[in-house]
């Protein structure tokens, strides 16, 4: 018996079970999928979710002050607190921020009771930035009422609000010129939708070289190898590991290559494949049983799939 | 009736023999999804850091007055500058110029003499910033920093300065005056200054009402009793087709079958949580006795799931490979793998129909809601 003849008969075994030509099928139907996706797009623009529960003349002259608003953060308004969450844990949103209904009142007074809740992750990097141009618009819309309530003498109410709205608007006041030559023109970054194609190739090896050592395992334990010496047991049992794992192999190093365009992937994939089959045989003597692989294959299969995805996830 | 209760009785006898492989496998699983459970919780908002700006300015040696140096200490001590930019001083504006043209700095911004005097007497002397290329993102947001450090400033000006003018135009005493004046500087310089004391930070991290680790432990136990279906799946194929047949003649149909594997999955999925419930308790140092049988909706949702997927399938292989399709996707679209806001928004859609979100929730409330803390 030359190897080559085992191999062949190997080979055609595999391409008869189902579940083989369904993992190749998911395979090749995951690439087309990545390539037939419409490119999704991404802004650079730095988005601030906001949430406003006040209720007041403060919170609608807010809202005007945010829709109007040329920052170079985008604020937005958010449908409710949950969404503001999600699109800050999601990435949507560098930040968001929940203003607590009354909190102008208390604010105006020194009352630190309603606070102005920012909500962040780790990613979250320019929080501080994000809060001092909206802390400077409430500045300026609580300013007249500020002044009215630390100058405490109602009879000057009137004087006061007509002296501060006109400083606010004269060139008597310090300011500083805007040195950026307008808005910030984002750029929108085009980008495929990510699918885990070289994750699942990876898992699939894996899985593959263990189907090869079940299928041998399944053979031997119904006496079909009982005659043979065991150095073509040996034979059969490496054949049938590699000819269980080169289709799989082959068809992920071009799925990889379609879906990223460079070696780098390949080169990993077929690395993985020549661990992956030495380690299927060595697995042999020390799962003796096709019932025990049967049992454990789940388990090694969620081993492989937390260890290839969390790497790739971290 | 009573050939039923006596497949029962004799299955309740088989399961005994399995429960000992049911508590190690549920055990490895466990420990294995805690691990990563673990280790993806406290990664998978990875921490990121902005690259500070360097803005160079000069002030005039001869202006140390206290006042210009209070006010770049105060700068200085601003988080938002912080956060953006490096504050360096130079000795000579040649030497802001050369850190610009170096790349060193991004912003060079020249003081005049006497500017924090001048904006006390409103004569406002001119500042001059100098930027190296304002196309850059990164050069937005400092300039918008300085625009809204800039719009405090000047608020608080016009506001000082209308308090000044009414109360003097008032004929109050001059005592009146100063104390009118006083409490508008300090009112402002409060709210201008002390802004963290309006702020509460919240971290966004976490699913619902629990922390994204304990999201993750849920996660683990809801996975580890899925696949203690791995060691029961000989238990539910116990029938072969001949069996299955000569039930039929004593009329046990694959129903009564189907509702003989439910119950014995139920006890043995109730048996094996206890140490899952325990084990994870103590891990999270949060012990809850009470709602232990909170567990029993998730348990009967489960068992139904395993005794389908045992039933349908003709041997254990299809059986196992089946169960670990179903578990993937049940995990992976109630946000076991990936928080719920880290999901397309197509899954996000479907989960609600899916039981994988609602176990886990129902899972947490179990092991977290409520109970003592280690």
């Amino acid at each position: 018996m030359s190897f080559k003849n085992i191999f062949q008969v190997s080979l055609k075994r595999m391409f008869l079970r189902k579940l083989y030509i369904f993992l190749l099928a998911v395979l090749i139907l995951l690439t087309f999928m990545y390539q037939l996706l419409p490119m999704a797009s991404r802004s650079s623009d730095i988005n601030v979710a906001v949430y406003i529960e006040d209720d007041s003349k403060y919170a609608a002259m807010l809202a005007d002050k945010i829709e109007v608003s040329t920052s170079v953060y985008h604020f937005y308004m958010a449908d409710n607190k949950d969404q503001l969450i999600t699109d800050v844990k999601s990435g949507k949103a560098e930040c968001g921020l929940v203003v607590p209904s009354d909190f102008a009142d208390c604010y105006i007074t020194g009352n630190t009771e309603h606070k102005i809740s920012i909500y962040t992750i780790p990613k979250t990097t320019l929080a501080d930035a994000v809060t001092e141009t909206f802390f400077s618009y409430i500045y300026s819309i609580c300013a007249t009422d500020i002044l009215l309530h630390a100058a405490g003498t109602p009879v000057l109410n009137d004087s006061l609000t007509a002296a501060i709205t006109g400083y606010m608007s004269s060139d008597e006041i310090f300011r500083i010129e805007d040195v950026s030559t307008g808005t910030y023109s984002s750029t929108v970054l085009n980008y495929h939708i990510n699918l885990p194609v070289y994750e699942t190739a990876l898992c699939l090896i894996i899985f593959a070289g263990l189907l090869g050592l079940l299928t041998y395992m399944t053979d031997s334990e119904r006496g079909i190898f009982i005659a043979l010496p065991n150095t073509s047991k040996s034979l059969i049992l490496t054949a049938d590991v590699i000819a269980s794992i080169l289709p799989i192999c082959l068809v992920s190093a071009f799925c990889c290559f379609i879906t990223y365009g460079h070696s780098v992937y390949i080169i990993n994939v077929i690395i993985c494949a020549l661990a992956v089959t030495p380690a299927s045989i060595l697995l042999k003597p020390v799962i003796r049983k096709s019932t025990t692989l049967s049992k454990v294959l789940p388990i090694i299969m969620l081993c492989s799939i937390v260890l290839v995805f969390a790497s790739s996830l971290l | 009736m009573h050939l039923f209760s006596s497949l029962m009785r004799a299955n309740l006898k088989r399961l005994t023999k399995y429960i000992p492989s049911v508590l190690i496998s549920v055990s490895i699983v466990l420990v294995i999804c805690t691990f990563a459970g673990a280790i993806l919780s406290s990664g998978i908002y990875e921490e990121k850091s902005r690259e500070k700006l360097c803005v160079a300015y000069y002030i005039p040696a001869e202006d140390d007055d206290r006042y210009t140096s209070l006010a770049v200490d105060m700068l200085q001590e601003i988080d938002s500058i912080n956060e953006v930019a490096t504050l360096v001083r130079v000795s000579e504006i040649s030497d802001g110029y050369d850190m610009l043209s170096s790349n060193e700095a991004m912003y060079f911004i020249i003081v005049p003499a006497k500017f924090i005097s001048g904006i006390l007497d409103s004569t406002n002397p001119h500042v001059d910033i100098v930027v190296k290329d304002n196309s850059s993102i990164d050069s937005y947001i400092t300039n918008e920093l300085f625009l809204s450090l800039a719009s405090y400033l000047g608020i608080a000006q016009a506001a000082v300065y209308s308090a000044l003018d009414v109360s003097r135009a008032a004929d109050f005493s001059q005592e009146q005056v100063t104390e009118i004046q006083s409490s508008v500087n300090l009112t402002f310089l409060d709210r201008s200054l002390n802004k963290s004391q309006f702020i509460q930070e919240h971290t966004a991290t976490n699913e619902g009402s629990y922390s994204l680790k304990e999201h993750y432990m849920a996660c683990a136990v809801m996975i580890s009793l899925f696949f203690m279906g791995f060691s029961l799946m000989p238990f539910m194929q116990g029938y072969n087709n001949g069996m299955t047949n000569k039930l039929l003649t004593v009329g046990i149909c694959p129903v009564h079958i189907f509702v003989q594997n439910f119950i014995c999955l139920s006890l043995s999925m109730l048996v094996a949580y206890i140490p899952c419930h325990f084990a994870i308790g103590i891990y999270m140092k949060h012990i809850s006795f009470a709602k232990l049988f909170y567990i029993i909706p998730s348990v009967t949702v489960m068992s139904l799931i395993l005794a389908f997927a045992g039933t349908i399938t003709k041997n254990q292989f299809m059986g196992n490979m089946l169960l670990f399709v179903i578990v993937l996707i049940i995990a992976y679209v109630g946000g076991g793998i990936l928080p719920d806001a880290l999901l397309p928004k197509a899954v996000n859609q479907i989960s609600d129909f899916l039981p994988g979100k609602y176990l886990i929730s129902w899972i947490s409330h179990s092991i977290f809601g409520g109970g003592y803390e280690l």
